[in-house]
C-alpha cells in the first residue's frame, strides 16, 4: 500500500519555507552575527542537495538493480569514511581506505540482516528499503568509529609508558593496549547507547517523525525505529571494533615495539 | 676465563635515534655475567634511549647487539622481553593495588605455565624496607621512591637474565638505595645474571663496581 496520506508541498509552497530563512537572517543582521552569507549560501546548498538527492532516488527506485544499490552504498561509505578520518584530532594521516573498510563490512553486514531477515524486504536489495537504511547506518557507524580511532590513538599516546612497560615484561602487542582498546570502544559505541537510553524522551527520531508525518500509524513507526535504533548500535560496536582491531597493529613495528612518533623520545 | 662461550650480552657499535634526525656513534660494550656495565654521559647523549634500543623498545639504527651470542635479530622480540627487562626512570605503576601490579606480568600468555610466588614477593618487599601493608594499597597512592622499588621487585619476579636499571635510585634514600643496591648485588651474582645501568650517582658504582661506557 503506498502511503498515501502524504500532504504534498507545491512549489509556492516551498518557497514561502524561505521566509524562515528571511527571519533568521534578520536576526544575523541585526546583531552583526556575520552569518547572512553562510546562513544563505547554506540554504541555497540545502535545497540544491536535497533537490538532487530527490531526483536520484527516485531513478534509483526505479531501476530495481542490485548493483546499483550496492554502488551507491559503496559510495556512501566512501564519503562517510573519509568525513570520519578528518574528524580525528589525535591521528594524523589515518588511511581513510581503512575507514572504508571496516564501514563498508559494518554497513553491508547490518544492512542484510535488517533488510533480509528483519524486515524481510523482498528483494533484501530494495532500493526504497536499502539506501536509507544504509544512510542511518553509516551516519552513525561513521561518528562511532571516528570516536573510537581518536581516542585508540589518545589513550596510547598518554599511556605510551605503561604499554613499554607492559611490553618490556612480556605482553603481547594485544596485551599491552588491552586497557586501551577497551577504552576506544567504549568512546565508540557510547553516543549509540545515550541514544538509546533517550531516544523518545528528549525528542521523536527524524525517521519516526518523518513516518508519522507520511500518515504511518505511530505505532508502526515506533516499531521501525527501535529496529534502527538497534542496528545503528550495532554497526558503530562493529565499525568500531573492526577498525580498532585493525588499528592496532598500525601502533606496532615490525619489532613489536610502539612506532616511534607514539612513544617516548627520551635522550 | 674461557674464551669460548659466548658473553651473556654484547653490543657491536650499536647506534640509535637521538631525536628524528640524529644517530648516535657506535657504541661497543660486553656484560658478563654476574658483572655491571654503567652508562654515564652528559643528558641528551641518549643514554635512556641506549636502554630502550637495548629492551627493544626502539630500534637500532645501525651496529648489532647479541644475547648470548645470537644476534638480536634472529630472536624474536617477545622471547627477547622476557630475558631483558627494562626498568623505566621513572615508576611505571599500572592501575590496582601493588599486588595487582606484581601479579601482572604473570596473567600474560608467555608467562601461562608460570606462577605468581607472593611469599617471594613480600620478602623482596620487606628486603627493601617497605612496609608491610603495602601489597593492598592502591599503586596510585605510593611515592616515586616506594614506587621504582615496587617496579624492581615487579621485574625481579619475571626472573630475567637481564636488569635494564634507568637512575632507579635517584628518589630514594640512603637507607634504601643501599637495600636496592645490595639486593641487586645478590641477584646479579646468584645465577649468572646481568645488569646494565645508568646512574649520575658515583656511590652506585663504588657498591656495585662495573665498566663504564661513556656516551658523549
Amino acid at each position: 500500500m503506498e502511503p498515501s496520506q502524504v500532504i504534498p508541498i507545491s512549489d509556492a509552497q516551498l518557497a514561502f519555507s524561505a521566509l524562515l530563512v528571511v527571519i533568521s537572517a534578520g536576526v544575523s543582521a541585526v546583531f552583526r552575527l556575520g552569518l547572512v552569507t553562510s546562513l544563505l549560501w547554506g540554504t541555497v546548498r540545502c535545497f540544491v542537495q536535497l533537490s538532487v538527492v530527490g531526483f536520484l532516488l527516485t531513478w534509483i527506485f526505479g531501476t530495481q538493480s542490485p548493483l546499483v544499490v550496492m554502488i551507491v552504498v559503496a559510495l556512501m561509505c566512501g564519503i562517510a569514511s573519509r568525513t570520519a578520518t578528518r574528524r580525528t584530532p589525535n591521528v594524523t594521516d589515518f588511511p581513510a581506505f581503512l575507514a572504508f573498510v571496516s564501514l563498508a563490512s559494518s554497513t553491508y553486514l547490518v544492512l542484510v540482516i535488517v533488510s533480509a531477515v528483519i524486515i524481510r524486504a523482498d528483494p533484501w536489495y530494495t532500493p526504497r528499503i536499502a539506501i536509507p537504511i544504509a544512510g542511518m547506518i553509516l551516519g552513525n557507524a561513521a561518528n562511532g568509529i571516528a570516536l573510537s580511532i581518536d581516542r585508540l590513538y589518545a589513550e596510547v599516546r598518554s599511556r605510551r609508558d605503561e604499554v613499554e612497560a607492559f611490553l618490556t615484561l612480556g605482553a603481547t602487542r594485544w596485551e599491552a593496549v588491552r586497557d586501551c582498546v577497551r577504552e576506544a570502544l567504549r568512546a565508540g559505541m557510547t553516543p549509540a547507547i545515550n541514544s538509546l537510553m533517550l531516544v523518545g524522551v528528549v525528542s521523536i527520531p527524524g525517521m519516526m517523525t518523518g513516518q508519522i508525518l507520511a500518515g504511518a500509524n505511530p505505532a508502526e513507526a515506533a516499531r521501525y525505529q527501535i529496529v534502527v535504533m538497534l542496528m545503528v548500535t550495532a554497526s558503530a560496536a562493529f565499525g568500531s571494533m573492526m577498525l580498532v582491531g585493525i588499528s592496532c597493529l598500525r601502533l606496532f613495528t615490525p619489532d613489536d615495539a610502539l612506532r616511534p612518533e607514539l612513544s617516548t623520545s627520551k635522550h | 676465563m674461557n674464551s669460548l662461550a659466548p658473553a651473556l650480552f654484547s653490543a657491536i657499535g650499536l647506534k640509535f635515534r637521538i631525536g628524528l634526525q640524529n644517530v648516535s656513534p657506535g657504541t661497543t660494550f660486553v656484560l658478563n655475567r654476574s658483572k655491571t656495565v654503567w652508562i654515564s654521559g652528559p643528558s641528551g647523549k641518549g643514554k635512556s634511549t641506549l636502554l630502550r634500543t637495548i629492551a627493544r623498545l626502539a630500534e637500532p639504527a645501525g651496529g648489532d647487539m647479541f644475547l648470548q651470542g645470537i644476534s638480536w635479530q634472529n630472536i624474536a622480540a617477545l622471547s627477547w622481553r622476557m630475558r631483558i627487562v627494562y626498568i623505566q626512570q621513572k615508576p611505571v605503576l599500572f592501575r590496582g593495588t601493588v599486588r595487582e601490579n606484581l601479579r601482572k606480568p604473570f596473567s600474560f600468555r608467555c608467562r601461562a605455565s608460570a606462577v605468581f610466588d607472593e611469599k617471594t614477593a613480600e620478602i623482596l618487599l620487606s628486603r627493601l624496607l617497605l612496609p608491610s601493608d603495602i601489597m593492598d594499597r592502591d599503586a596510585i597512592s605510593l611515592s616515586v621512591g616506594e614506587g621504582a622499588r615496587v617496579t624492581l621487585v615487579r621485574a625481579l619476579l619475571v626472573d630475567p637474565e637481564i636488569l635494564l636499571i634507568d637512575e632507579i635510585t635517584a628518589a630514594l634514600d640512603r637507607e634504601s638505595r643501599d637495600e636496592v643496591i645490595s639486593l641487586v648485588k645478590e641477584w646479579l651474582l646468584a645465577d649468572g645474571r646481568g645488569v646494565v645501568a645508568v646512574s649520575h650517582d658515583d656511590r652506585l658504582k663504588e657498591l656495585l663496581p662495573g665498566s663504564e661506557i661513556v656516551l658523549e
